[in-house]
């Protein structure tokens, strides 16, 4: 399922949107709430106020049956109050500020629709009374111009309510923006930590997101002196599998010399084949002599420590390298993959890269191809030329460095030297026929 | 294209104006006024003809408010003696001329004239004494300090003078033309309408709006009123050739109502038999008492006015003094031995039931009694030389106070009806006019109205409610609690796209 997702001021503007038409809403029903009560109130306390300063005179007039002068009471009190006042006598309209049709028919008492402590309401008009002798005055207000009204400050007050719940949202916004820069700056350093790179972290403003800028900064440290200790030890273990295997190696020949001495001396063997030992002990010997020269040169170069880092670029060093030795030959590249992170020494592996590229380059007609391939199983190196290629039989005593280098006038301490290295991060040199036509070195590190 | 549009919406205004004005406005009376002279006028059509041809100082508002007419304010001194009004300075006479104060005082003058058959409303004006008429004394309390200020100095305080002048009768006439002799044959006024012309033989007088009207040209353009019998009336409305019956007091059962919009709302007017004390046997209290106990009012509503009020006196209900009648008991055992004429209005629409109702009921109880159905002008004549035993009418008000009502039994008022003559009941009338307190005047109305009561001058019948009748499409009309002649035909319109629909159907 895929999330989406939206920037945090506006996941905050969406979360309040509901609270802001609510709020509004709100406010507006409020105000219009209290609007209605304060102008019904006020209707009442005038209707009431006319009520007690018409009614004893209007019911003297009454008993004198002066409706003229009723009448022009009425419509007076009438216009200054916007109602209708309407003088019930013996059940009959006796005086109106309404039509005088109205006069002298049955009086209507009006049914009250709605009753809230003294506000009555009938067909959509307040209405006050108050009884004076033998005559009821009664005042009916309209209700509409005040529904109106109230329906008036309801709709102001929430698109002023509205308006300001926008503003106030766009300065929450930008409040929200300002606000999670340093969560930005905090995001960035922990990408950049991620990525290995190098952070240039500032202490930041709010305490809370600094203490973590601060212990984030020191987890970093300790994960890189974690990671120190851990290549470091990966190094000696691998120092010590080295070891391993040269004391592995030694045990054959060693073996193979005690037998020959053995045999030389054995009053059994015949002459022919003592001689041929005698004459094969000095090579055996020279040879494990070569290879503990060797071990020893090599036991002398262990790598420090073993950190995961591109081999890509070590690789890039040393052709970049040996291109500008090799005017002759051609070196060309061929890397599949854009990283490859191995635990290396990139120093130790790049010496071990040259002595290779070296041999390959002397060995080389024109060409020399250094490629690059990375799967599940580990990185692989490869480096072939177009030469004549080597003796595969030879291969391991080279390895093991007992035999003597061809191309100088010293052991073969290239590439049994590029053997120790290589198998002193953990991996494995293998030799094959290259299908330049020459020889085809390849370095297998990784989960060998 | 832009002229062309230009020309359409030209076209289409002045087919719209032309069709405004298409449709003359039509009010049907069940008579034509029987005098277009202010100060002469005692009917309701004339009255309501007076009212739309004719501007006073002051006029009612539907619910019998004072407002400025030709006045454009007013104010009362403390004594309430001296009334002073500022006359609109845009106000003027059909004919153009300006209103000024000497039209004013000119036709409060002609008020109080001996002519004048309303010169008792105005009798308590400073100097408007008879003999200071008769000997046309200047020394009249009329004053014109300017062209636009009047000034009525009055006898005695007396508060229903404003409503007096804000009556049909208090109209203000133009003095330079109301002594001519056909004056009153195409009258000059000031009011929302201008006469146009009468044609006689159609009973219609057709009015024109004036343009030049204070308060704005009236909507409608051309009035037409209309003579009718109430079936024709009736007739007539259903068919929407008549857009008004507000004149004819219709109960709200009338199928007319179907046709049109009923407008209803009670009026200041008290429907009465009025008893002519001059004429014998009403000449006796005891069987004008015993003839007021036999008719059962109640019934006759019930019969005939079902939604009207039922009578509790003579004033009307809603009035100062309503209510009011005698605490001794009348005599209900005099019969008369002579026979009794009542006569009732023609026009009415169940004249001949009302007849029959009266006289199967009296005589049932012994009474020589015999009803006269008489065409209302007939009517009216007769009440004006007393010359009826009994009458029925509807006694409109000019003005809602009790006071109107009570001087028609003043001994000294020449159009007091019933002929009494009763020394206590003057007195009464008299105090009450010079009783400022509206509650004191109450308490003084109250006795006076006692004894009217006991002296049973009238069978109260009720109190109407108008039915005023208008056409569906008739907008803006506002009945007037006073009466139907107080309505403000400036406000009222024709709605001629609802016109052309109903048309259509």
């Amino acid at each position: 399922m895929k999330v989406t997702t939206v920037p945090f001021h506006h996941y905050v503007e969406k979360n309040l949107n509901p609270y802001k038409w609510g709020l509004s809403l709100f406010a507006s029903l409020m105000m219009a709430g209290f609007f209605s009560f304060v102008v019904i109130k006020v209707q009442i306390d005038s209707d009431g106020k006319i009520l007690s300063a018409l009614s004893p005179y209007v019911a003297t007039l009454a008993e004198s049956s002066d409706r003229p002068e009723i009448l022009r009471v009425l419509e007076n009190a009438a216009k200054a109050s916007l109602s209708k006042i309407v003088l019930v006598k013996d059940g009959h309209v006796f005086g109106t500020s309404g039509s005088v049709s109205e006069l002298d028919t049955a009086f209507q008492k009006p049914i009250i629709d709605f009753k809230f402590f003294d506000v009555l309401i009938s067909n959509g008009q307040i209405v006050s009374f108050s009884k004076e002798s033998e005559s009821m005055l009664y005042v009916f207000t309209k209700v509409a111009p005040i529904v109106q009204s109230t329906l008036g400050i309801f709709i102001s007050t929430f698109i002023g309510c509205i308006l300001l719940a926008f503003i106030s949202s766009m300065q929450m916004k930008r409040a929200i923006r300002k606000a999670l820069r340093p969560l930005n700056q905090l995001h960035q350093e922990i990408e950049k930590l991620s990525s290995f790179e190098e952070i240039q972290s500032e202490p930041m403003k709010i305490h809370e997101l600094e203490k973590i800028r601060q212990t984030l900064h020191s987890a970093k440290i300790d994960l890189e002196n974690a990671k120190d200790r851990l290549a470091e030890e990966k190094a000696q273990k691998m120092s010590a599998d080295a070891f391993k295997r040269l004391i592995h190696d030694l045990h054959n020949p060693v073996a193979a010399l005690r037998t020959m001495v053995k045999l030389a001396f054995d009053p059994s063997v015949n002459s022919d084949d003592k001689t041929e030992i005698f004459e094969n002990l000095p090579r055996v010997a020279d040879q494990i002599l070569g290879q503990v020269t060797s071990a020893k040169r090599n036991l002398e170069e262990e790598p420090i420590a073993l950190r995961e880092t591109d081999v890509l670029k070590t690789i890039q060093d040393s052709v970049q390298q040996m291109s500008i030795l090799s005017t002759s030959k051609r070196i060309v590249t061929d890397i599949a993959c854009d990283e490859a992170m191995v635990a290396h020494d990139p120093a130790l592996l790049k010496r071990a890269l040259v002595n290779l590229l070296e041999n390959a380059v002397a060995a080389a007609d024109s060409v020399v191809r250094v490629s690059v391939q990375k799967d599940v199983v580990g990185t692989f190196i490869r480096i072939c030329d177009d030469g004549d290629g080597m003796d595969e039989s030879m291969i391991p005593l080279y390895l093991q460095g007992r035999l003597p280098s061809g191309k100088a006038n010293r052991q073969a301490f290239g590439l049994s030297s590029t053997n120790h290295i290589v198998r002193s991060h953990g991996g494995k040199l293998i030799y094959r026929k290259s299908n330049l036509g020459g020889s085809s070195f390849e370095i297998r590190l990784g989960a060998v | 294209m832009w002229k062309l549009i230009c020309f359409i919406l030209l076209t289409s205004g002045i087919a719209k104006a032309a069709n405004a004005q298409a449709t003359p406005y039509v009010k049907s009376f069940y008579s034509l006024p029987l005098t277009l002279d202010p100060i002469k006028m005692n009917d309701t059509a004339s009255l309501a003809v007076s009212n739309l041809i004719y501007d006073g100082l002051l006029k009612f508002s539907p619910k019998l408010e004072l407002q400025g007419a030709i006045a454009e304010s007013w104010t009362t001194s403390s004594d309430g003696k001296k009334i002073t009004f500022k006359l609109r300075p845009n106000a003027v006479f059909h004919d153009g001329t300006p209103i000024s104060s000497d039209d004013v005082k000119n036709s409060l003058e002609r008020a109080i004239s001996s002519e004048s058959k309303v010169r008792k409303l105005y009798d308590c004006i400073e100097g408007a004494d008879e003999s200071k008429v008769k000997s046309k004394s200047t020394d009249v309390g009329i004053e014109t300090p300017d062209k636009k200020t009047i000034v009525i100095k009055l006898k005695h305080p007396f508060p229903p003078f404003l409503s007096v002048l804000a009556g049909a009768t208090a109209k203000v006439l133009p003095k330079h033309l109301v002594n001519s002799k056909d004056f009153f044959s195409h009258p000059i006024g000031s009011g929302a309408f201008r006469y146009n012309e009468k044609m006689s033989a159609q009973k219609r007088i057709f009015l024109q709006a004036f343009d030049s009207y204070y308060s704005g040209t009236p909507q409608i353009k051309e009035m037409v009123l209309e003579e009718h019998t109430e079936d024709e009336a009736l007739s007539l409305a259903k068919n929407a050739r008549v857009h008004d019956l507000a004149n004819w007091p219709l109960p709200n059962t009338n199928d007319v109502f179907k046709f049109g919009n009923r407008i209803t709302t009670p009026v200041a007017a008290t429907w009465i038999i009025g008893l002519n004390t001059t004429r014998p046997p009403f000449d006796k209290i005891a069987v004008r008492q015993a003839l007021k106990s036999a008719i059962n009012s109640n019934q006759f509503r019930e019969r005939f006015y079902p939604d009207a009020i039922p009578a509790t006196g003579y004033v009307p209900f809603g009035l100062p003094g309503s209510g009011v009648v005698t605490k001794n008991k009348l005599n209900d055992s005099a019969i008369a031995k002579e026979k009794i004429i009542m006569v009732i209005p023609a026009e009415l629409a169940h004249a001949s039931e009302m007849k029959v109702f009266f006289e199967t009921r009296l005589k049932a109880l012994g009474w020589k009694f015999d009803v006269e159905v008489l065409p209302w002008e007939k009517l009216m004549e007769g009440y004006s030389k007393k010359r009826h035993q009994a009458f029925l009418v509807s006694m409109n008000m000019d003005y809602p106070d009790a006071e109107f009502l009570l001087r028609n039994f003043e001994s000294s008022n020449p159009d007091n009806f019933s002929g009494i003559k009763n020394t206590k009941l003057d007195s009464l009338i008299a105090e009450s006019r010079t009783l400022q307190d509206r509650k004191k005047r109450e308490i003084v109305y109250r006795q006076a109205l006692e004894l009217l009561d006991e002296l049973s001058v009238t069978v109260n019948l009720f109190y109407p409610r108008a039915n005023n009748w208008v056409n569906k499409c008739v907008r803006g009309f506002e009945p007037n609690i006073l009466s139907d002649v107080y309505i403000d035909y400036s406000k009222v319109s024709l709605d001629e796209s609802c016109l052309s629909s109903v048309v259509k159907k």
